[in-house]
């Protein structure tokens, strides 16, 4: 499911609202996201799950093919963890009789 | 300051002009979809942020690490998050993440 599908969907459930502009929701949803993410806030969506940066630190490694030293410099990643009830969800389906 | 649905909905409500209640009920949706693409084994990708989807794992021997007894660890499935491209360029390039962290938590 793309963006779009999922704008489409959403767009199923609020037939009163313009299709652009359940667009725009999206978009200033998913902008805001973003801005939180670059200023290392959380998202936290009860049920869903949280979105964070994690810092990684800066370190030597090597290539394991050529052997030669290289630093990496330190990072900044997003992480995902899923909330509870999303992963008990997902595991009904095939648990769950 | 995290960044919740209540939040979200909030935006939405002042800046695109909705009533309270749809704002909330939208942000709401606009989530479950997410949820339900990903328990019924649909990738969701979300240009901007990433793709989400559901991995399944085999069972597997496993231990428990305070009474070291080794343990069966039932077949599951975990749920995977990719961040695309564009986010993490966006915070490769910035330089501001470490500098807002110190006035909050």
């Amino acid at each position: 499911m793309k963006k779009s599908e999922l704008i489409e969907r959403l767009a199923e459930k609020f037939p009163h609202i313009a299709k652009a502009d359940v667009e725009k929701i999206v978009n200033s949803m998913v902008e805001r996201i973003i801005e939180a993410l670059r200023k290392d806030d959380r998202i936290e969506i009860r049920g869903f799950g949280s979105l964070f940066v994690k810092s990684r630190k800066g370190r030597e490694a090597r290539n394991p093919k050529t052997g030669v030293r290289l630093t990496i410099e330190p990072k900044h990643v997003p992480f995902f963890k899923a909330g509870k009830e999303l992963k008990e969800l997902v595991n009904k389906n095939t648990q769950g009789k | 300051m995290a960044v919740t649905k209540a939040e979200l909905a909030e935006i939405i409500y002042r800046n695109i002009g909705f009533s309270k209640k749809d704002a909330t009920e939208i942000v709401d949706t606009f989530f479950d979809l997410i949820k339900e693409g990903i328990i019924s084994g649909e990738k969701v990708k979300i240009k901007g942020i990433g793709t989400f989807y559901a991995r399944s794992k085999k069972e597997r021997l496993g231990r428990n690490p305070q009474t070291d007894k080794p343990m069966m660890i039932s077949a599951r499935k975990v749920i995977v998050y990719r961040a695309g491209t564009s986010l993490k360029k966006l915070l490769k390039e910035n330089k501001i993440v470490a500098s807002s962290k110190d006035d909050g938590a």
